[in-house]
């Protein structure tokens, strides 16, 4: 007879799995596509509640239930410019090892071979002078970001090379952890640094408060201060009026990067989806409507022929232009800064109906820019869209006009603002406008700002408001610091 | 001199109906199907000088009617007679492409341009 204390372990075992299942209700190791239960963001959700800094994340990884048979996770990185990289280390059961080392041409003869890889398996002989604690096979993925280069790696210690389900688990599960990941690296590069600052004020024996709130004070004394846990999360900055200022930036932050990462990614697959479903019967029109235009010779169908030839020659460009809106690689390129303005209006055309819009730039020139065209459209998108829900809410008025202003103060300054005639913002909401979560709209998600910040941020740049006075509305501004930029050059965009 | 014969494969019908008119005025002979099970038959059948085909196809896939046509064709006839038109020129779709060595028309493509056009008889 089965021993009834095993039996019952092991329900309870099951139970948990099927706690992991998120919504399917069979499990079974056999059926080859177990891996898709695990569904991706609920593994990463899961983990952005756990983890809370890049020490533990090897960890927390190996705690997952989905890398149960793996026993070593390891963190190679480097950030750019350093003379070293680090390397996390951590087999189940033993302590982290924490180790740096120099040889960075090796390191990075390791980070190009792993790039350039298909299927991502390797076995820790193919690298000789590789700085690793892994014996036997492992998968690994490499991320390249603004700041530092990373190699990450599972290895089960075995000579077994993981199922196909399990590399594209792995693949999926890292691709979508990019934003985490790279915070965490940055966050454990300026630890010290943060460390050091908050020590500083810790010791200074007076009261911090933030801003011109009347009734809001972070912490009194360093003993309150520590109890509640915060220091690892307070993120010290100085404001433009060079007042101190504490952001708390915990787990709904992260929320913001990955929901945006989500987003975007669905947004991606939806509009490939819809260009491959429309640019056909779209082609199929132009080429009817020239075929029959060359038949006809009445002039009024002539020209009607010719407009809709122009139009689904726009449906076209329109289609063309989302492939940039919505692209997932983290990259810089030559911007035409007046077309993606253009663009972002024609996307916000059914919100902004019946609103006039405005568009200066001094002297009409055209500005050429090097950055991220997804970011900026998505943040002059929403900016966009907050303009014309406020002017909505406000009274109705045939003097309404969003404007977009972009400025240059200097070579590498870069200025884009939109303003509205809207209701403005409250002083009471002044602080928590770019918190998340925080909205006035009846159906907004209160995730428009801080998402915005937040990839203002990644541009190297701020995202800034101001009431207009005496005018009624509000000024957003996002300035950015450029790595150059040309009013000549051409577009590679 | 005897007439050129043409084939269409195309499932969008505005397309092939486009192209058939285009070709017509050329004073080419042309026959379409949105098929390509019927295309096969129709390629068994006569003798055509090119064959214009769609890669996705309703029933089958534009490589699926080559494949098929080898039974009546060597692989010079394949490489002179087939062009290929699609909307997704993948990486492997071109690779694909490139083992029968036929000729690849991305669409959209303009036809008001005459270069378009004798590229597709050439």
């Amino acid at each position: 007879m089965e021993n009834p204390s095993h039996s019952i372990s092991s329900i309870a075992e099951k139970l948990k799995l099927f706690d992991l299942l998120s919504g399917s209700s069979t499990y079974s190791k056999s059926e080859p596509d177990h891996f898709q239960k695990f569904k991706v963001f609920e593994n990463i959700k899961r983990l952005v509640h756990r983890n809370k800094s890049l020490i533990t994340l090897p960890q927390d990884l190996l705690d997952l239930k989905i890398f149960t048979h793996y026993d070593t996770c390891e963190i190679h990185f480097h950030k750019k410019g350093g003379l070293e990289y680090k390397v996390l280390s951590k087999r189940r059961g033993q302590e982290l090892k924490e180790d740096s080392f120099n040889d960075l041409q090796n390191y990075y003869n390791v980070l190009n071979q792993i790039k350039k890889s298909k299927n991502k398996l390797f076995e820790s002989n193919f690298f000789p002078h590789f700085n690793t604690f892994i014996i036997g096979t492992f998968l690994s993925k490499v991320f390249e970001f603004q700041q530092h280069n990373i190699i990450l790696i599972l290895s089960n210690s075995g000579f077994l090379y993981p199922s196909k389900e399990e590399q594209n688990y792995f693949d999926e599960f890292f691709h979508n952890l990019q934003p985490i990941l790279e915070s965490r690296v940055s966050s454990h590069s300026s630890l010290y640094k943060y460390q050091t600052l908050a020590k500083t004020i810790e010791n200074i024996p007076l009261h911090f408060e933030v801003l011109n709130t009347d009734s809001t004070l972070l912490f009194r004394s360093s003993s309150e201060y520590r109890e509640e846990g915060k220091l690892r999360t307070q993120e010290i900055e100085l404001s433009d009026h060079n007042l101190l200022v504490l952001f708390e930036h915990n787990n709904q932050r992260w929320a913001t990067d990955i929901l945006h990462f989500q987003r975007v990614k669905l947004l991606g697959e939806l509009l490939n989806t819809l260009k491959h479903e429309l640019s056909n019967p779209l082609f199929g029109l132009k080429l009817s409507s020239s075929i029959l235009s060359d038949e006809i010779t009445d002039e009024d169908e002539i020209k009607l022929l010719e407009e809709i030839k122009q139009n689904c020659q726009r449906c076209q460009n329109i289609i063309q232009d989302f492939q940039y809106l919505y692209d997932e690689r983290n990259e810089n390129v030559h911007i035409d800064l007046k077309k993606l303005i253009r663009e972002v209006l024609t996307l916000t055309k059914s919100e902004t109906r019946m609103i006039r819009k405005r568009v200066i730039i001094e002297d009409d020139r055209d500005i050429f820019i090097k950055s991220n065209p997804t970011f900026l459209t998505q943040i002059l998108f929403n900016l966009v869209i907050n303009s014309a829900h406020a002017i909505e809410e406000s009274e109705p008025s045939d003097t309404h006009c969003i404007t977009i202003q972009v400025e240059t103060p200097s070579l590498d300054k870069l200025s884009i603002s939109v303003s509205d005639t809207g209701t403005g913002i409250g002083s009471d909401k002044n602080l928590s406008i770019f918190d998340p979560f925080f909205t006035t709209k009846e159906k907004g998600t209160g995730l428009g700002l801080p998402i915005c910040q937040n990839l203002a941020k990644k541009l190297n740049g701020r995202l800034v408001f101001e009431n207009n006075s005496p005018l009624p509305g509000v000024t957003f501004s996002l300035n950015l610091t450029l790595e150059y930029y040309d009013q000549k050059e051409t577009t590679h965009h | 001199m005897t007439k050129k014969r043409l084939l269409i494969i195309e499932d969008e019908f505005l397309i092939q109906y486009s192209l058939k008119k285009l070709f017509e005025r050329k004073g080419i002979s042309v026959d379409t199907t949105n098929s390509g099970k019927k295309a096969i038959g129709l390629i068994n059948s006569k003798d055509y000088d090119k064959i214009i085909c769609d890669l996705m196809l309703k029933d089958i896939t534009g490589f699926e009617v080559i494949e098929e046509s080898k039974k009546k064709y060597n692989s010079e006839d394949i490489k002179s007679k087939f062009v290929i038109i699609t909307a997704y020129s993948s990486e492997q779709i071109l690779e694909k492409a490139s083992y029968y060595q036929c000729k690849i028309i991305n669409k959209p493509f303009n036809i008001e341009n005459e270069d378009t056009l004798r590229n597709f008889l050439e």
